[in-house]
């Protein structure tokens, strides 16, 4: 699979980071994004597209990022969801790992961990 | 950090005024060369190397001549010589006050004697201790219970400001027991062992001025993107608070979501706190209330009674 045909979905209540997060996409060559801007969103969003990668905020109204990624994973075992939140503490990355995260970011989130995390997912 | 803090005591000991605060920090910010420039103009580092410290500290609450250390790119000796040519921005202020025509060069010399004077008053196990002393001092509130607390808590978002925003500020005003308005405001309610409300807002200008200069972008509206770039603002500045909390303590902090207002008022009471900051682009307040802190000590009790 190359990284044009893959479909990334950015969940977060800030169009801020959905906006940043999109361009980066972009820039590395990521051709479709979609978004959810809360936790119920993200699993509804999930389960209609199916996308390859998710990057999700812990912090978000509705559903927790992590109560999504919960449903989101069992709905899907395979699913990859990164999580992300500004607390970059041991404590969250270990929820976030217990859940079944494909990986923990602090935010905001740079071009070069979103490039790692892209390039992990396309050599599995 | 210091010019903020010396300008403070300028306008408090009604040396100069307000306005005479503001026109020489606006020149100041033109003439002030910051640390990662001095240092790729001293050929220590390159421009990418300086970038990538930027990018740091938007996830760490370290300072810029710490985390190039840490990183390797300047050495002990090299960050001491950067830091040393900053130190005189009491200088410069006082400078760009003499030549605006606002203070004389004798009220400039017994203005800094005395703060200076005040200042090694002041003591600390650690620069970091002495800071927050220093801010407990500036912010009025050594009688508050709390006062650790509110200095770390302001003292982290000045740095924020000024990592974020820009130094071109100065404190407008510090206020307890009172009704805040703000025409526009976002806040964040933090929980956990520690639990308090916070509210970042000002004015139209204000609010505006926070969302363009966060999100590198030219706003001109307070709609909702504005609204998130002033939120995502807030959410940067509690998750390092709780990273700090976290990293210092062993004390794990959560956050709700942000969430914004318009004609926002909050009452702040006796043991809370509103600082108001006047930048060049408009002012702005910051009002922190702590509900309280579940300590080891408080859960033995509650599961006593």
């Amino acid at each position: 699979m190359k990284i044009s045909d893959i479909t990334v979905m950015i969940c977060d209540d800030s169009p801020l980071v959905i906006k940043k997060t999109g361009d980066i996409l972009r820039k590395i060559g990521v051709a479709k994004t979609i978004h959810a801007s809360d936790g119920e969103e993200a699993v509804e969003q999930y389960k209609a597209s199916k996308p390859n990668l998710v990057f999700m905020d812990i912090v978000m109204p509705k559903k927790t990022g992590l109560e999504a990624l919960r449903e989101i994973r069992s709905f899907d075992p395979n699913a990859r969801v990164v999580m992300a939140s500004t607390i970059g503490t041991q404590s969250n990355l270990i929820s976030a790992i217990k859940e079944g995260a494909f990986e923990f970011l602090q935010k905001p989130i740079k071009e070069d961990d979103i490039l790692k995390v892209v390039n992990r997912m396309l050599k599995e | 950090m210091y010019t903020q803090l010396f300008g403070h005591y300028l306008l408090n000991n009604g040396i100069i005024d307000a306005d005479e605060l503001h026109a020489a920090l606006t020149a100041l910010t033109r003439i002030k060369v910051k640390l990662g420039s001095a240092a790729i103009d001293a050929g220590y580092m390159s421009a990418e190397q300086v970038e990538e410290i930027h990018e740091l500290q938007h996830t760490m609450d370290k300072r810029f001549g710490e985390l190039a250390i840490e990183q390797g790119y300047l050495t002990d000796e090299q960050a001491r010589s950067l830091l040393s040519k900053q130190k005189n921005s009491n200088l410069l202020l006082g400078q760009a006050l003499i030549d605006f025509g606002f203070i004389t060069n004798k009220q400039f010399e017994d203005a800094l004697n005395d703060y200076k004077r005040k200042a090694s008053l002041i003591n600390g196990d650690s620069e970091e201790e002495r800071m927050e002393n220093e801010m407990i001092d500036v912010l009025g509130i050594s009688d508050m219970p709390d006062k650790e607390f509110y200095s770390e808590y302001i003292l982290l978002f000045i740095r924020n400001l000024i990592r974020f925003l820009g130094d071109d500020f100065s404190l407008s005003g510090v206020s307890r027991n009172v009704t805040v308005s703000m025409n526009y405001a976002c806040t964040q309610e933090i929980t956990g062992p520690i639990s308090a409300t916070v509210a970042i807002g000002g004015t139209e200008h204000g609010f505006i001025g926070i969302g363009a200069r966060y999100s590198g972008e030219e706003l001109h509206e307070t709609d909702g993107y504005t609204k998130a770039c002033v939120g995502e603002l807030l959410n940067l500045q509690n998750g390092l608070f709780a990273v700090n909390a976290s990293n210092s303590r062993n004390i794990e902090l959560d956050l709700k979501p942000q969430e914004s207002f318009e004609k926002y008022m909050l009452n702040v009471p006796e043991n809370g706190i509103c600082v108001g900051l006047s930048f060049s682009f408009g002012d702005i307040k910051i009002a922190v209330i702590k509900h309280g802190e579940r300590t080891a000590a408080n859960d033995r009790n509650t599961e006593i009674q």
